[in-house]
């Protein structure tokens, strides 16, 4: 990997990205991770979401308690997960209501209990919260305030101009690469398509994509599309959400990761997902419970996602 | 500031309901809305002003999640009831008791006795384990001449199967004084 890092330590902090352009492969050759990616000495990351309350504009219930002690319990691991990845549906807010901000605001402040680098995933609810919605310049449910305030308050602050992106990391000794691949089921066009089939080619050792829906949530526009170029690439991991529990499905490759604060769905506790790398290369998967901190779940995947 | 109110009564609502089954009512008075019974709590009173309960089990929290919410027009109490549910089933239910009224509802739509009136909207697909679903809520009136005289006890219970095949129960006990519900025009 060497090859890489040459052209990582040439490249310097990435140019914002433009509309449509594609990015060849790079990783912005900073220590640690920041817009774009970064180099990292382990790769150790967190993984939250769904975090919405559970009724139509109701910001008084939101979950601000449960979203706050799940990221001060990610604060408080050691060593520290340096960034992370969350899944998707940040509020329950109607589109002609005003609650998307105030929402936002509760989670945002919420998020702020930990202080590592936070790349997020769009959900249906950064939509109008359908699962079938499809936002943004080329959706048919248009740019709604749910759409509009999740890119100026989420997605832009990371240096990042569409709901989907990658993020690039190297290791800083060569030893490995990975790409994290956020598809936008909700915001889903032709030229997410074409963007997703070209970096999804690019060579790493560890390939993520991080998608709010998992497979059977299949109404949602991007789903059965990005699962089609997803089939052609190589897959290390899927991170999903929408689904309000903790869930290893390994017949995917794929972690569901939405006990983050919204109402559950089954009787697996609100938590949090830890992915380390070990020093053999295989990726240790942890699901912890945020009260007692005990693993809800445990187990360790190779390179290509199997279960060694 | 409105962030900060809201803040501030998260943090409020949160704090009573580590009490359990009390119900919480929030101020100001009611806003002068119609309530469509379409199983959909969309109007702006079941959150601003609603009382509402949150399903325990075994003295936390239901897993999963129930929570229970009442108003009142001039003859009904109204009930909402939402149920976070991975598999929804048509005999998924719940059982309400109000005073000397007992109904029996369910996730797809049926109501006993008939003098309960009910409405069912579902996120999810009936009777397919080999998807998510993510919830069901039903609103429903209920005479208030069926109640009895205040106050009311009520408990509202709910089963429900997990697709690791639990059998997960809870419950919401509490009551009320039909006067002091927030009243809906």
């Amino acid at each position: 990997m060497r090859w890489l890092l040459v052209a990582v330590a040439a490249c310097g902090d990435p140019a914002p990205i433009t509309a449509d352009a594609y990015v060849a492969l790079d990783a912005p050759a900073r220590e640690g991770p920041g817009p774009g990616g970064g180099l990292l000495a382990e790769l150790r990351f967190a993984v939250v979401g769904d975090t919405r309350p559970a009724n139509l504009d109701d910001t008084a219930g939101y979950p601000t308690g449960i979203v706050q002690q799940i990221f001060a319990d990610v604060e408080a691991e050691a060593p520290k997960p340096v960034f992370a990845v969350t899944t998707g549906d940040y509020m329950f807010a109607s589109t002609s209501g005003a609650e998307v901000g105030p929402q936002l605001d509760l989670y945002l402040n919420a998020r702020a209990s930990y202080t590592g680098f936070i790349y997020p995933a769009m959900g249906n609810h950064e939509c109008n919260g359908y699962t079938k919605s499809n936002c943004g310049p080329a959706g048919n449910d248009g740019q709604p305030p749910n759409y509009t305030q999740f890119m100026a308050r989420m997605i832009e602050p990371i240096g990042e101009a569409r709901p989907y992106f990658t993020e690039r990391f190297a290791a800083t000794d060569g030893s490995w690469t990975a790409k994290f691949v956020f598809v936008a089921g909700n915001a889903w066009d032709k030229g997410q398509a074409t963007w997703l089939d070209l970096v999804l080619g690019e060579p790493t050792t560890y390939t993520f994509v991080v998608r709010h829906e998992p497979p059977e949530s299949n109404t949602a526009p991007g789903v059965d599309p990005s699962q089609a170029i997803m089939a052609k690439h190589p897959l290390t991991m899927l991170i999903a959400g929408h689904t309000h529990t903790y869930r290893h499905v390994p017949a995917y490759r794929e972690i569901i990761v939405g006990n983050g604060g919204a109402p559950l769905t089954s009787g697996t506790n609100f938590g949090y997902v830890i992915v380390a790398r070990q020093p053999d290369g295989t990726l240790d998967i942890t699901s912890k419970d945020y009260l007692t901190l005990a693993p809800i779940d445990h187990f360790a995947i190779t390179t290509n996602g199997l279960v060694p | 500031m409105a962030w900060f109110r809201s803040a501030v009564l998260a943090v409020a609502i949160a704090a009573c309901k580590q009490h359990g089954s009390k119900l919480d009512r929030l101020d100001p008075p009611p806003p002068a809305t119609r309530i469509a019974l379409d199983g959909e709590l969309d109007e702006p009173a079941w959150n601003a002003v609603a009382m509402r309960g949150v399903f325990e089990a075994n003295g936390v929290q239901a897993r999963p999640y129930a929570e229970i919410r009442l108003l009142r027009d001039e003859t009904h109490v109204l009930v909402g009831l939402y149920a976070a549910d991975e598999d929804i089933r048509s005999d998924d239910s719940f059982d309400l008791t109000a005073g000397a009224f007992v109904a029996h509802l369910t996730a797809d739509g049926r109501a006993t006795p008939a003098t309960v009136r009910t409405a069912v909207d579902r996120d999810g697909t009936l009777d397919d384990p080999n998807d998510d679903d993510e919830e069901w809520v039903i609103e429903a009136a209920i005479p208030i001449a069926a109640l009895g005289p205040a106050p009311v006890a009520m408990s509202a219970e709910r089963c429900d199967r997990t697709k690791d095949g639990v059998k997960r129960c809870s419950s919401w006990r509490g009551s009320f004084d039909p006067k002091t519900l927030a009243q809906i025009r």
